[in-house]
């Protein structure tokens, strides 16, 4: 599913330049349930832009499903992550005028069956009474979980999750990684998730650890 | 404080010089207006002036002097005590436009050679250039301002005692120079049809009481003579005076409303921004009272500094206007210190403004303060909960968009009420000459018959003779001449196809100049009370009279081609007066022209002001959603749907602020007729210029604010701006 070939991410300063990826060569398959784990600066949350299209890498090729992604037009990629991506951060990003309906719904364009769409994952995550709050009404557990729904809301193909449980307590932490892999091991659907702690993804099929900006270890649980 | 202002200015120096340069602007704009409106009550006011220095008693002949009334005269003044000398006068007078805001008659004296210096001498007047004129010819010396106001030098200078200019009566060969604004020719420049009298010189002291006296004597012997002196030099100055004041006010009052709404929202916006650091110095120990003390000096020094640098821009142009613009055109610089003065109010009631808005979010408790960030700006309450077009979210949901909306609303009020009122000037002129749409007015200078070609007797419906009445309609801003066709009662029953049915010898007019004699904006009237027709268009009016003497005819064509072919015939048959719709669109250009100016500077500055604060705000709204729209970014909405989303927003934002503004602006407008303009002509109630003007400031302002949003939103990095 995804292929990149001598990845590199470089930051350039006017005195200094910076790469938070060096070099790397990395596959995932389809359905794939893979954590990236590793101290803070490491260049993990790099590979997961890069991967998903929000950073373009300074050389090296990332291919999507056969496709090289990293040149196409900023409208393609946007398309490319609205109709097979889904994301969650370490912030919920809701958009604050926007109630939690409103705010869910913003990756999808066609409407029909929507409906029934948002009834069942607002079901899923308890969210069926807040519907019609606002972002500053939520607590932030409940505003994660309307993240991860509007992560879902367009079944996509890969979930890119990038330290979602940080600003969270243990037990909604696990509640939101729960969510996450539960989602994906249904609908066969690529977990990427972003953790600075090892034990949160303990129990990955597959965990990654990078380390200045390369892959450390890429170990399977068995 | 100093320091703290300092580091304010240091960290926001783009807004801050934005709207010093506005205040700069807004003043500098007043003091140029007022200046324009003052020239052209100055330049009256030096015409009227020549009365100050003796008194002028005439009367009008179509054969030149009555030695009558001369003999009459002479009687009176030998009997009023006070009286120093006599000079016997005929006097022409000429047009002196004053760039179109009305002309001004401007008196030409024709004195015996022996007369000239004494005359000089009296209204402290020189020769400047060229030589004296000789008797018996038609050569005279003007003023140097009325050459430059005529756009001639000294050569020939045209008659303006009619409508028609005819070229070539006068030679100019010399040029006067002084406080007055008067010309001297030789004794007989009138010669034929005219007016005629003297100048009475008073001992000193005595003038007042001369004038007075000889009004006295003169009304009891019953002879239709004029006097002119000191008394009626003041009245009339106080009249030419009064319009341009007005004037000034007006426009200031415009300029003063659209820069101070303006300011007041720039700094709406900046203290909004700022709330968290009030709270932050509020949390550290200063009182409101202090923090308020700080902001207001801090607002004060941004429009003390605005208004010294409008000042000195503002004198800078007034220099270059005189010139370029007043001494090119005959007119005079007034006094613009009281107008100077006035410019105090855009910076002082902004302050004023700033102030109150700053109390008002100083009011509010410290934790609110402090947990105000730009993030939050925009949220407004938990409203407008089940609104499905996306459009409309976050205008009703946020406030974001509020300063842009009053913004627009306000300035398509003042588009419309400002519009329609300079507008209402022109409907003046125009429909003046309504009369003369269907029919042409010719006339010899001279008493005579006039031979009508076959050719245009047989394209003519009807051929009337008849003779015109003049009459000064007063504008806001001087005044405009209307000219009333007189027809004598046999011939009634020809104007019952255009004019209902005729059946007394009355003046019959259409209602708007009914309304105007009624409320005295009209002079020259002097018939009993006008009948209404409402057949009649415009301004328009007829007299039929009893007897009427026969000086011109009024030819009713069928086509607008015979207005040219009366006009040939015109020129080709010699001297003769002609009014048709020619003339009133001659007059429109000419006397509209200063209007035009007026309304192009106060549009054009409503335009760049309304512009400014939109791009401001929409920056402001597109900067405090900067993370919304990367968010959008993120998880997939392409350029397009946002711009579109932002597209939308603005238009109904814009179009409803516009729409509402619109309303009130009409209704406002229908209330300040009714209030300040009672029996001031105006022929729509909006004028119709008024929404295309609306709808292209707001063409202006979203493809402004949308390319500001394409800007900021295509040059940032979606990531980087959520990870800030």
């Amino acid at each position: 599913m995804f292929e990149l070939k001598e990845v590199a991410l470089i930051y350039e300063t006017k005195k200094q330049a910076l790469a938070a990826l060096k070099s790397t060569n990395l596959i995932i398959e389809r359905g794939e349930e893979v954590g990236v784990f590793g101290p803070s600066g490491s260049g993990k949350s790099s590979l997961l832009f890069v991967m998903s299209t929000l950073k373009e890498p300074s050389r090296g090729e990332v291919k999507y499903e056969g496709k090289e992604i990293t040149a196409l037009t900023p409208s393609a990629k946007a398309e490319l992550r609205r109709k097979e991506f889904g994301f969650v951060f370490q912030e919920h990003f809701l958009i604050n005028h926007l109630t939690v309906r409103e705010n869910i719904l913003i990756p999808t364009r066609d409407k029909r069956g929507v409906k029934k769409k948002v009834e069942e994952i607002t079901t899923a995550l308890g969210l069926n009474d807040l519907l019609k709050r606002f972002p500053y009404e939520l607590s932030v557990g409940q505003s994660q979980r309307v993240a991860v729904a509007r992560a879902l809301i367009g079944n996509p193909k890969v979930v890119f999750a990038d330290e979602p449980t940080a600003s969270l307590d243990d037990e909604n932490g696990r509640k939101v990684i729960n969510l996450l892999r539960s989602y994906c091991s249904k609908s066969g659907a690529t977990l990427i998730l972003v953790s600075h702690s090892a034990e949160i993804i303990s129990d990955f099929e597959r965990r990654i650890k990078v380390e200045n900006g390369q892959v450390y270890e890429d170990t399977a649980n068995a | 404080m100093l320091k703290y202002i300092w580091l304010y200015f240091r960290r926001r120096p783009g807004r801050i010089l934005v709207f010093i340069i506005l205040v700069a602007i807004g003043v500098a704009v007043s003091i140029v207006l007022s200046s324009i409106f003052l020239s052209f009550g100055e330049t009256r006011n030096r015409i009227s002036k020549v009365n100050e220095n003796w008194i002028t008693v005439q009367y009008l002949s179509d054969t030149g002097r009555k030695e009558e009334i001369d003999d009459s005269l002479k009687g009176i003044f030998a009997d009023v005590s006070g009286i120093s000398d006599v000079i016997q006068v005929d006097i022409a007078y000429l047009g002196y436009n004053l760039f179109g805001s009305a002309r001004a008659n401007f008196p030409v004296y024709g004195i015996k050679q022996t007369d000239i210096a004494r005359i000089l001498q009296l209204s402290q007047s020189y020769i400047v250039d060229g030589s004296v004129f000789y008797p018996g010819t038609n050569e005279i010396m003007v003023t140097d301002s009325f050459l430059k106001a005529s756009g001639i030098g000294i050569g020939l200078v045209y008659e303006e005692i009619s409508e028609v200019a005819s070229m070539g009566l006068y030679n100019v060969v010399a040029a006067l120079e002084g406080p007055s604004v008067f010309g001297i020719g030789p004794s007989g420049i009138s010669e034929g049809r005219g007016a005629y009298g003297f100048i009475v010189l008073s001992e000193r002291g005595f003038s007042i009481a001369v004038e007075s006296e000889l009004r006295s004597r003169i009304a009891g012997e019953e002879l239709k003579v004029g006097v002119n002196g000191p008394i009626s030099s003041r009245e009339n100055i106080e009249r030419s005076y009064s319009g341009y004041y007005l004037g000034v006010f007006l426009s200031n009052l415009c300029v003063a409303l659209v820069f101070i709404i303006g300011l007041t929202m720039l700094n709406s916006v900046s203290i909004r921004e700022r709330r968290k650091e009030y709270g932050i110095l509020a949390a550290i120990g200063h009182s409101p009272a202090t923090l308020g003390a700080r902001l207001f000096f801090e607002s004060l020094y941004q429009c003390a500094a605005g208004w010294i640098i409008g000042l000195f821009v503002g004198r800078i142009f007034v220099s270059y206007l005189r010139t370029r613009f007043f001494e090119p055109n005959g007119l005079f610089v007034g006094d613009i210190f009281v107008s100077t003065i006035w410019t105090l109010v855009i910076p002082a009631v902004t302050v004023v403004f700033t102030q109150v808005l700053i109390g008002s979010h100083l009011s509010r408790d410290l934790v609110g303060l402090l947990k105000s960030s730009e993030k939050k700006i925009g949220i407004l309450k938990n409203r407008f909960k089940s609104i499905n077009f996306s459009w409309l979210r976050f205008p009703l949901r946020s406030d974001g968009y509020r300063s842009l909306f009053v913004n627009i609303t306000v300035f398509a009020v003042l588009v419309t009420v400002f519009g329609s009122l300079l507008s209402s000037l022109t409907d003046t002129v125009r429909d003046s000459g309504r009369f003369y749409d269907s029919c042409s007015y010719i006339q010899t200078v001279e008493s005579g018959e006039i031979e009508l070609p076959e050719e245009i007797v047989s394209r003519s419906r009807v051929v009337v003779p008849a003779s015109l009445l003049n009459m000064d309609v007063k504008l806001i801003f001087g005044t405009t001449e209307i000219f009333i066709p007189v027809v004598s009662s046999k011939y009634s029953e020809l104007f019952k196809a255009y004019v209902g049915d005729i059946s007394e010898s009355k003046f019959y007019v259409s209602e708007g100049l009914y309304d105007l004699i009624n409320s005295g904006k009209v002079n020259g009237y002097g018939n009993s009370s006008p009948i209404v027709l409402p057949s009649l268009d415009g301004l328009s009016g007829i007299v039929f009279d009893e007897e009427v003497t026969s000086e011109g005819l009024l030819i009713f064509h069928m086509g607008d081609d015979l207005v040219e072919g009366i006009r040939l015939f015109a020129s080709e048959a010699g001297i003769v007066e002609v009014v048709d719709r020619l003339t009133f669109e001659a007059k429109i250009l000419t006397e509209s022209q200063f209007i035009d100016l007026i309304t192009s500077i106060i549009i054009y500055l409503q335009f760049f002001v309304v512009v400014i604060i939109a791009v401001v705000t929409v920056t402001r709204v597109v900067l405090g959603r900067r993370r919304e729209l990367a968010i959008r970014s993120i998880i997939g909405q392409r350029r397009v749907e946002i711009g579109l989303l932002l597209f939308g927003e603005l238009s109904l934002v814009l179009f409803t602020g516009a729409i509402i503004g619109f309303l009130l602006g009409a209704i406002s407008w229908s209330v300040f007729r009714g209030l300040f303009l009672p029996g001031v002509y105006t022929a729509s109630n909006v004028a119709a210029q008024v929404p295309l003007r609306i709808f292209m400031m707001i063409l202006t302002v979203l493809f402004s604010g949308l390319a500001m949003e394409r800007y900021l939103i295509s040059r940032q990095d979606p990531l980087s701006i959520i990870e800030r």
